[in-house]
Parts: C-alpha cells; sequence; structure tokens
C-alpha cells in the first residue's frame, strides 16, 4: 500500500462564474474517494463559495446548486476545511455565515499550509 | 447573466436525446447508459423498471438504499459515500449482511452505479 | 450620449477600477453584473468607489438575481438593485452600452 498523501484543493473564485468551482468539488470527491489526506483551502473571492444563503435553485435559472454538497464533506471523511481570514473580512461576510464548520488562518499559516502538502491543486 | 451551461436538472426536451426508456406509454429521455436527464420524472414504477432493464428485480434491500440515494442527493446534489450507505442499511437490516459483498450482490453493477440510475439521478462522475 | 458600463467581474479582482472612472461621464449608469455582485457584501470595499461615482453624477446598479445566486446581501443604499426588466430599462434608456 502508498501512504496517504496530502492534497490540499485551493478555491480562489466566486461561485457560478465558470465551472471551477463545480470541477474543484469534483476532483476533492474522488480524492476522498481514493482515501488521501485532504484540505479545502478558500482563498480570495473563494470565501463566496461557502456563503450561505445561495439562491441557486431559485427560478428561473434552475442551476444546481452544488454549494450544498459542501455540507457532505464530513460524510466523505473530509473534514480540513480551511479559510483565509483577511479574505473574508475583507469581503464583510464572517464565520458564521459560512455554510459549514471551517477554520480561520492568517496568512502565515495559509503559507504554512500550503508548504505542508504533497500536492496543491488550484481552481 | 450566467456564463454558465444548464444542468442535465434543466429540462432535456426528449427529442433532443438520442437515447430513451419507453414506459407507461411515455417516452423518458436518458444518456447513453440507461441514466435519465431529468430526476424530477422518476417514480417508482419507472425506477423498478429501469431495474428490470437491467435483469434485476428490486426488493425491499434495492428500495432502502434506493431512497437513500434519492434523499441523499435532494440534499446535497452528490450521490453519498459508500460508508455512509453501510451505515443506513446496517441499520435496516441488521449487522450480518452489511457489506460491500452483500451489496455487489444485490447491485452487481455496483451499488453507487446501480442505484443512482434506479433512482433516477445522474451518473455518478466517478463511474465509468 | 449616456451609456451603460456593465462590470462582470469581482470588482476584488480590479483594484483599478476607481481611476477608470474617469472615463466615464455625468449621466452615465454602471451596472454590476455576475461576479461583479461579490463587492456588494463588503460595507468598505465599495465606498470610495461609490463616493467618487456620486460626485461624477453617474448612477450604480446591481443584478437582484445574480446577488441571490451567490447569497450576496447589499451593504449599499446607493447602490439600487434590478431584475432583469430593469436591465432592459437600463440598455434601453442609454444610446449605448461599454463593457468594463
Amino acid at each position: 500500500m502508498v501512504g496517504k498523501k496530502k492534497l490540499l484543493y485551493v478555491f480562489e473564485d466566486g461561485p457560478y462564474s465558470g465551472s471551477a468551482g463545480i470541477e474543484a468539488l469534483d476532483a476533492v470527491l474522488i480524492g476522498a474517494s481514493f482515501e488521501q489526506e485532504i484540505s479545502l483551502l478558500f482563498l480570495n473571492d473563494g470565501v463566496f463559495q461557502l456563503n450561505a444563503g445561495q439562491s441557486a435553485n431559485s427560478q428561473p435559472t434552475g442551476l444546481k446548486q452544488y454549494t450544498n454538497a459542501f455540507k457532505a464533506l464530513s460524510d466523505f471523511d473530509v473534514h480540513q476545511i480551511f479559510v483565509h481570514d483577511l479574505s473574508l473580512i475583507a469581503r464583510g461576510l464572517s464565520q458564521k455565515e459560512l455554510l459549514i464548520d471551517t477554520r480561520l488562518l492568517d496568512s502565515p499559516k495559509v503559507a504554512q499550509l500550503i508548504a505542508q502538502q504533497d500536492k496543491v491543486f488550484t481552481f | 447573466m450566467m456564463m454558465f451551461k444548464p444542468t442535465i436538472d434543466e429540462a432535456t426536451l426528449v427529442t433532443q436525446s438520442e437515447y430513451y426508456i419507453e414506459f407507461d406509454g411515455q417516452k423518458f429521455a436518458t444518456d447513453n447508459q440507461g441514466f435519465l436527464q431529468q430526476r424530477l420524472v422518476w417514480n417508482e414504477a419507472l425506477g423498478q423498471h429501469m431495474a428490470a432493464l437491467d435483469g434485476i428485480t428490486l426488493t425491499g434491500e434495492h428500495w432502502e438504499i434506493i431512497h437513500y440515494f434519492r434523499e441523499y442527493y435532494d440534499d446535497y446534489n452528490i450521490p453519498p459515500p459508500m460508508r455512509m450507505v453501510m451505515r443506513v442499511f446496517k441499520k435496516a437490516f441488521g449487522e450480518e449482511n452489511a457489506n460491500s459483498r452483500y451489496l455487489l450482490k444485490l447491485f452487481p453493477e455496483g451499488a453507487t452505479k446501480a442505484a443512482s440510475k434506479f433512482a433516477g439521478l445522474p451518473k455518478p462522475k466517478n463511474c465509468k | 450620449m449616456s451609456a451603460l458600463i456593465t462590470i462582470t467581474e469581482s470588482l476584488f479582482n480590479r483594484p483599478s477600477l476607481y481611476e477608470q472612472l474617469a472615463f466615464a461621464s455625468n449621466g452615465d449608469s454602471i451596472l454590476l453584473i455576475q461576479d461583479a455582485v461579490l463587492g456588494l457584501q463588503s460595507p468598505i470595499a465599495l465606498a470610495s468607489f461609490l463616493a467618487k461615482c456620486d460626485v461624477q453624477g453617474i448612477g450604480v446598479f446591481a443584478l437582484q438575481e445574480d446577488c441571490d445566486l451567490r447569497g450576496i446581501d447589499n451593504q449599499y443604499n446607493t447602490i439600487s438593485l434590478v431584475d432583469y426588466a430593469g436591465f432592459v430599462a437600463l440598455v434601453v434608456g442609454n444610446e449605448k452600452q461599454i463593457a468594463w
């Protein structure tokens, strides 16, 4: 058996600005199914991915509200969800407005997190 | 103002689909592997029919899993992970049969893929 | 000849937008759509931009649909939210349309 790899998935764009968010989430779930050690980091506009109260299911767009799947991450044994504190604050959001439990990191801690990984995927 | 392609949940007309299932005097659009294009048109009778097309007669055990897949998808827009399916199965039918071998007996094509299909959900992303 | 200026990109990625206002004229309207609505969530991010718009006589609007989709809670009473009908009215009410 190969040892677990530390994989970090970085979300940098807001939801619905393209398909990056959906693709990142798919990649996370596939990584999780291979039982790797997975962390997610939300940076810059990426923090809006976790913003609660997105109305994607409202008419007339009928868009799939894929961000609901973030709430299922713990079922997939993905528990390391990090948010860059300044990105969040600068965008008028707070931790309690987010869809799921997260840990806030300051910039040096973000750098540390990235340095610890075997692979980093940016979306 | 969406730069976004509509997802499969949006109305996909039968006439635009090459593949479909005929059931109860109606045509239901599918992909090339028989997954429904629109999960909202699904009902149990159609699920039963879809399973029959794959040579499977659905039992209470199948339904327990299929319904769980639908509920989970409604909440999260993704199929549940296997260990959650196992947990639900154990609760409903006891410890002794809650293993992947037994699940594979129920769904020879693989539980995630087949249960998604018979539940009228799109094909899971990590299935061939 | 008033213009409707549409912005689609996140304003957090557009630090030069304030300077770009020099190219807009009195009576123009700015409509924020898609990722550009993200800025409305922060009560400070757009303050100086909006103050300058006010001085220059430029109206600022944002598409309600795109705010709702992203769960954005508009923090500015100087930004009017418009629906698609309002969007059309802005297009019709201006001689030309420019994308920034």
